[in-house]
């Protein structure tokens, strides 16, 4: 109940409040970009203020676009229980079709009899292009009006080698340009040094606030004539939204969002951006030639010089440190070592030279050779103030000094005490060739070197020849060793010469059984081994046996004929004649040489 | 009886080597004893301070085509007595090439060196690759022949051995291995000593001065002056001049009178 009261109230109030502010209506008409590409869409925005029951408006005809209602928004504003606002806004998407500037004509809103218009709008439709693989530097040009690179130099006309600085300024507003690079500058015939840590400042730029990244640099010309310094490039990256349905536009003010919760959601994508700036003339003079001091050796810039030198008192042939300390502005790579005139009488070695922030310093050292030396002579330093236009030098008056000579016993003389300096005078070293040698050390005939000896090469073989030797003999050995029949096989001619002069040396004695026992074991042992087959067993049924190893026939019948002779002389008692036993032992000889051939 | 003829004849063949050898050491002794008295003869005219006979004697000892490094040595020191310091240097390289670790040589090469008028020294004339393989500095080319040999031999009777001790194989191979990557070395070393021999010859100015020109002619304008000691490298050899270049990498064409190859 309580409740439904409360509603009533607030409608009840509602009503009353919106007759009392129905005289002070406003009709405005606006949109999200005056700019668009072709195809590109923008929003336009109808705005009634002072009332809430007005309905969308018809728009009038607008050239080049096309248009569709989005809906409404309202608002409304309630304090202390009274509406003092109320607004409502009807929204059209706007599509371009056509390259060209249009105006949207006033827009006109009816309200109860009375008739409302909003102001004209001027728009323009430029030519579309893809943002795919659109390079940086075609979007740095879109985006000028809101970030740009500038390139502004100290001065416009300065001296051969004279330092200026140069400043690159990087301006950028509603942007989120993130990793920003060093800057960097085209500029032949010019030295240039690194830039300086960039300043961050706001500037104003013809009524409009920009963010300004400052970098600084110190160049200086090396070549005289007209030249040029420029374009300075700069690299960054832009976070833009990511939109989905529609590729995002630079333009599309709604992108510029620096939301963290966008680049955690991923809603938004880094784009790299090359922006370049434009380039400077600068007239390079050489330096005048009027009032050039003679010691001049090309310093330029505003400079003051200390000297110092220690020790002072020194004994002859004990080092002198003069410190030149070179400070101001200007190119200190064109400083170099003051002038010191007259240094007869010293050993001078080459100076130490440091550069730092302040400065050049130049360490030179200085020895006193003769103890008549009194002073370090004059120093003198020139160089040209480019700001004056004049030439300049730094005199720097003689430095008394006490050089003391050193004493023969002194010299010699070292006091081993622990804080007692040493003093030695230093040893002079004569020097001259050794003497001759008294024997000859290994005496060669001939310019032959022992790569040309023939011997020599000869002897390159060798280990070769024993490698391969070697080789060979082991490979057998082995086969030997692993292949019975092979080994048996190679071992068959010897057993049988050795068995046949048995058998010889029994025939000469004409023992006929003991002959033919003999050579009877030496066939059986031959055939054996030929064929791999146990020896013992071999008798004249082996001719059979043999068949099957492809012995020819012709040999067959020798070894049958063989068998046979040997069997009856073994197990006859008859006694068979020498030329018999010679005869069987041709026979024998000859079944084994045709055994051989067809054992291979 | 068969082995009683072998006996004898064999016996006879080492005799008669035997004899042979004799003859031919008599005959090399003789020679060494000529040699060596030729040496000595130089040594005494040296300390007689008589430097000209000196170098007479040994120049007789080099003409006889007798390499010794000592004798190289005393020659140079000798020259440079009598004020050759073209000579001098030249015959200390020459030595230096045969006794590369002697440190009497190096000094007094060093000292010669040192007195050479406008001796340009920006740039070693020996190339990147002679650091980096073994310098003729540390050994000359025969101990380098010999060096290769011995790895040979060494790598070639480990891999022999490998083939009847089957059990030691491995260890063998891994030697064996080892071995041949120094052998490649040293291979590599002695063929750069050998190219550089062949290919990449040094001399030494034995003029007091001699104008290179830009030109094998004598009416060729003269590109810069080499003084007496200065070592040069030879690019191209022709009959009467010679393409050279100094240490510094300035090439030109210099008389082949005026300087003499290591």
């Amino acid at each position: 109940m309580i409740r439904f009261l409360l509603f009533l109230s607030i409608g009840l109030s509602f009503l009353q409040s919106t007759t009392a502010i129905a005289d002070q209506i406003s009709v405005s008409a606006s949109v999200d970009s005056k700019i668009v590409r072709v195809g590109g869409r923008i929003q336009l925005t109808v705005s009634i203020e002072g009332t809430q029951s007005v309905n969308a408006p018809d728009l009038p005809e607008i050239n080049g676009f096309q248009a569709q209602y989005q809906g409404p928004r309202s608002q409304i504003s309630i304090a202390n229980g009274q509406i003092f606002a109320s607004s409502i806004e009807h929204r059209y998407g706007l599509t371009a079709l056509k390259i060209g500037k249009y105006t949207i004509d006033p827009i006109q809103v009816k309200y109860e009899g009375k008739s409302y218009h909003s102001e004209p709008i001027t728009l323009e439709i430029i030519k579309g292009s893809s943002r795919q693989g659109q390079s940086g530097e075609s979007q740095a040009d879109e985006l000028k009006d809101y970030i740009y690179l500038t390139l502004t130099a100290e001065k416009e006309r300065v001296y051969l080698n004279e330092a200026f600085p140069i400043t690159i300024k990087l301006y950028h507003r509603q942007l989120d340009a993130r990793d920003i690079e060093y800057p960097t500058l085209l500029a032949n015939a010019f030295s240039v040094r690194n830039f300086t840590k960039p300043n961050r400042t706001l500037e104003i730029v013809d009524g409009v606030g920009f963010n300004c990244l400052s970098f600084q640099t110190i160049v200086y010309p090396v070549a005289a004539g007209q030249l040029t310094v420029g374009p300075a490039q700069l690299k960054c990256s832009l976070v833009i939204k990511r939109q989905s349905g529609r590729q995002s536009s630079f333009f599309d003010d709604d992108l510029f969002g620096n939301s963290p919760f966008d680049d955690f959601f991923g809603r938004t994508e880094t784009r790299p951006l090359t922006l370049k700036s434009g380039h400077l003339k600068i007239t390079v003079r050489d330096l005048p030639l009027e009032g050039k001091p003679h010691d001049f050796s090309g310093a330029i810039g505003k400079y003051a010089l200390q000297v110092e030198a220690k020790p002072t008192e020194v004994k002859v042939g004990e080092p002198i440190t003069l410190t030149m300390h070179v400070t101001g502005r200007g190119n200190m790579e064109t400083v170099s070592l003051p002038k010191i005139h007259g240094l007869d009488g010293f050993k001078i070695y080459d100076p130490q030279i440091k550069t730092d922030e302040r400065g050049k310093s130049f360490e030179q050292v200085l020895i006193p050779e003769d103890e008549r030396i009194n002073a370090i002579p004059e120093i003198r330093f020139s160089y040209f103030d480019a700001e004056d236009e004049q030439y300049h030098t730094i005199k720097k008056e003689k430095i008394p000094i006490l050089v003391t000579p050193v004493g023969s016993e002194e010299a010699l003389k070292i006091v081993d005490l622990p804080g007692v300096a040493k003093t030695v005078k230093r040893e002079k070293l004569g020097r001259d060739i050794l003497y001759i040698k008294d024997s000859m050390k290994s005496v060669q005939k001939g310019n032959s070197y022992l790569y040309q000896n023939r011997m020599f090469l000869f002897a390159q073989t060798l280990p070769l020849i024993a490698f391969f030797g070697v080789l060979i003999y082991q490979k057998r050995k082995d086969k030997l060793a692993g292949d019975i029949s092979y080994a048996r096989q190679r071992g068959a001619p010897r057993k049988a010469k050795k068995g046949l002069d048995a058998a010889k040396k029994l025939a000469q004695a004409g023992k006929s059984g003991a002959f033919c026992d003999a050579i009877f074991r030496t066939m059986q042992e031959y055939i054996g081994d030929q064929f791999t087959i146990p020896s013992a067993g071999i008798t004249s049924e082996v001719v059979e046996e043999l068949r099957k190893h492809d012995v020819k026939e012709e040999v067959l019948e020798k070894l049958r004929n063989f068998f046979e002779s040997c069997d009856s002389v073994r197990f006859l008692p008859a006694e068979i004649s020498q030329s018999e036993m010679q005869r069987l032992l041709e026979l024998t000889e000859e079944a084994m040489n045709l055994l051989s051939e067809c054992s291979k | 009886m068969v082995n009683c003829h072998q006996i004898i004849k064999l016996s006879c063949v080492l005799c008669i080597i035997f004899l042979l050898s004799l003859v031919l050491n008599v005959g090399i002794a003789e020679k060494a004893n000529q040699v060596n008295t030729l040496f000595f003869q130089g040594n005494s005219y040296y300390k007689e301070e008589r430097y000209a006979e000196a170098i007479r004697a040994y120049e007789q000892l080099v003409s006889a085509e007798i390499k010794d490094g000592h004798l190289y040595y005393n020659l140079a020191n000798a020259y440079f007595k009598v004020g050759h310091r073209g000579k001098a240097i030249l015959n200390y390289e020459r030595a230096l090439q045969l006794l590369p670790r002697d440190a009497d040589i190096k000094s007094n090469l060093d000292h010669a060196l040192s007195l050479v008028e406008s001796n340009p020294t920006q740039r070693p004339i020996e190339g990147l690759l002679s650091k980096v393989f073994v310098p003729e500095r540390i050994l000359n080319t025969d101990e380098l022949t010999v060096s290769v040999f011995l790895l040979y031999i060494g790598m070639m009777a480990v891999l022999t051995l490998s083939i009847p001790l089957k059990r030691l194989r491995r260890p063998f191979y891994y030697t064996a291995v080892v071995l041949g990557c120094l052998l490649l070395f040293s291979l590599m070393s002695l063929s750069l000593e050998l190219y550089k021999t062949q290919f990449q010859r040094k001399a030494v100015v034995i003029f007091e001065a001699a104008p290179v020109r830009f030109e094998p002619s004598g009416d060729a304008t003269s590109h810069f002056t080499l003084h007496e000691g200065a070592v040069i490298r030879v690019k191209e050899l022709r009959p009467k001049w010679s393409k050279i270049e100094r240490r510094d990498g300035k090439s030109g064409w210099l008389k082949n009178d005026a300087f003499e190859e290591f």
